[in-house]
């Protein structure tokens, strides 16, 4: 496995998983809102500081790499961004089995999401600074042969 | 407060007195007619002292006004009379004219006056003989003018349940004379369809609360045969209704509920259960539960449904109304938040002073079935009305009605 990755390209697919993660549970919670006014708002309180965060920062880069204008790609560690990128995908997979358990959890689902704030919020620490470790990186040489 | 004894013979000798004041002049009142007992002063220089007393949470209201001008002088009501007032007629007040009416169950708006037994130095006004005293008046330094004519004479005493012995009152009074301080008056026809008493029992105040009266209108009701409630017994006391009543829930799996005092008998209520759409009820511990069971199994439209928080959740209480008081259930739609609350604020028994007492012939027991309805737990429980179900079919889907026979 090589030891680089491009950083665009890192980016994008980075995007890919939170964009591609947070839709379908963002639609989920406005469905809920819709039909069960009354849990659609703690529902917004707990989804929206779980993932707005993140997309903010991904949101963020692209904004600052667009004021910043044409700059040349750089290769950047591939380990961090793998972990990066497994590490959202896993938080983002987390956040979409307590919204599809719910059901199961007979004291509804706002105690089921403020039930598991305590270790999804060390998930979430751990995500961002992934994140954070991963957007400021230094460029590495590429690797001989590559 | 308990209430004051009737006893033998003293209308008689305060007839004398007050004829012999009459005679004598210092009292020139009569009775003007009306039937409505008056009371005049011994010694003019003595005004006339009562105090009054009212059945708690009657709908009585005593009026006193003087005879000869016709002008009211006072007015009490249960309201205003919670342990017992004390008045004294002003002075120069020779005689005062007790005029003592209630507001009648069958006849909501109508003021029917209540007949008058008269005992030691007391006047005790019920709805009839056999009804429960819902106003005493004990005086002072007065004398019952032609008692025959205005009240029942004093061989009418208390018996156990706190009712007359007196079977019939010697003189009903007629419909009010004017000046007349109530509205409307009842036709006399209309007393012959009175409860026999239709007031809480005074032995059961404090110990039992009062279910709301007349009580929240229910999703639906049925009227449960009599014969279910007595063993077809030919007479039957309280208690032994009550214990039926709860041997049949005990078995149908209720095993909260609350008793509470209503006019003329008790009403037992069940605790909110969660009930499927065709009445038949959860097994627990969702029964008792009020958020949306949790699903078990695989039923995917059950799990979306669940998912999306649309969970159709029917819940129920059923009140059972036992008493010979005619009513109409017009009281406002109760919350769930009420509902809730019937079975814990109840008495968990039926209290002694009304469990021996004797089951009226025309009493029969009333379920009262109280339907909530809600979807998801984001929203409030909304009472149904009416229900989807009859009131025989919750009865049955709840296994009471089988239990019951």
């Amino acid at each position: 496995m090589s030891g680089t990755v491009q950083l665009a390209t890192a980016k994008r697919r980075l995007a890919l998983v939170w964009f591609a993660g947070a839709t379908p549970l963002f639609l989920f919670v406005l469905a809920l809102s819709l039909t069960s006014p009354g849990i659609g708002a703690p529902a917004w309180a707990w989804f929206l500081p779980t993932v707005m965060p993140n997309l903010s920062l991904i949101v963020g880069v692209y904004v600052a790499d667009a004021r910043a204008g044409q700059q040349a790609d750089r290769p950047v560690d591939r380990f961090t961004f793998m972990m990066t990128a497994y590490l959202s995908g896993f938080y983002l997979l987390c956040i979409a089995t307590l919204f599809l358990t719910h059901p199961f959890y007979a004291q509804g689902l706002q105690a089921w999401l403020t039930a598991s704030q305590p270790w999804l919020a060390a998930l979430q620490g751990l995500t961002a600074l992934a994140m954070g470790a991963f957007y400021v990186q230094p460029a590495v040489a590429p690797e001989s042969g590559t | 407060m308990g209430r004051p004894h009737l006893h033998r013979q003293p209308c008689i000798v305060a007839g004398i007195v007050a004829t012999a004041l009459l005679a004598s002049g210092t009292a020139r009142a009569d009775t003007n007619g009306s039937g409505f007992p008056v009371l005049c002063a011994l010694n003019i220089d003595h005004p006339i002292e009562l105090d009054v007393y009212f059945n708690a949470r009657s709908n009585a209201r005593l009026i006193l006004t003087d005879p000869e001008t016709g002008s009211q002088l006072a007015e009490f009501t249960a309201e205003s009379t919670e342990r017992g007032t004390h008045w004294a007629a002003s002075a120069g007040t020779r005689c005062i004219q007790a005029i003592a009416t209630r507001e009648s169950v069958a006849r909501a708006t109508a003021s029917v006056p209540m007949a008058c037994f008269a005992g030691d130095q007391q006047l005790v006004f019920a709805p009839s003989a056999n009804a429960l005293s819902l106003v005493t008046v004990r005086y002072s330094h007065a004398a019952l003018l032609d008692p025959q004519a205005a009240c029942t004479p004093a061989e009418a005493t208390r018996n156990g349940n706190g009712s007359l012995s007196s079977r019939t009152p010697a003189s009903a009074p007629p419909p009010l004379a004017s000046p007349q301080p109530a509205p409307v008056v009842a036709p006399p026809e209309a007393e012959a369809f009175e409860p026999s008493f239709d007031v809480i029992e005074p032995e059961l105040q404090g110990t039992v609360p009062e279910f709301p009266w007349p009580p929240p209108r229910p999703s639906t009701r049925r009227l449960l045969p009599r014969s279910l409630l007595t063993n077809a017994e030919e007479t039957t006391t309280f208690g032994t209704v009550a214990q039926r009543l709860q041997a049949a829930l005990e078995q149908s799996g209720y095993l909260e509920y609350g008793y509470y005092q209503i006019p003329g008998g008790f009403a037992l209520a069940t605790r909110l259960e969660r009930i499927h759409a065709s009445g038949a009820a959860y097994s627990e511990p969702a029964r008792w539960a009020l958020g949306p069971p949790p699903v078990s199994g695989f039923d995917l439209a059950a799990y979306l449904r669940a998912l999306f928080d649309v969970e159709q959740g029917y819940f129920r209480v059923i009140v059972f109304a036992v008493t010979d008081a005619p009513y109409a259930a017009t009281g406002a739609s109760p919350t769930a938040e009420e509902a809730l609350s019937w079975p814990l604020d109840g008495a968990p028994a039926l209290p002694d002073a009304l469990r021996d007492k004797t089951l009226p012939q025309g009493a029969n027991a009333t379920s009262l079935v109280y339907e909530f309805e809600t979807r998801g737990r984001g929203q409030d429980a909304r009472f149904r009305s009416p229900s989807r179900l009859s009131a025989d079919r919750h009865l049955r889907q709840s296994m009471i009605l089988q239990a019951l026979q």
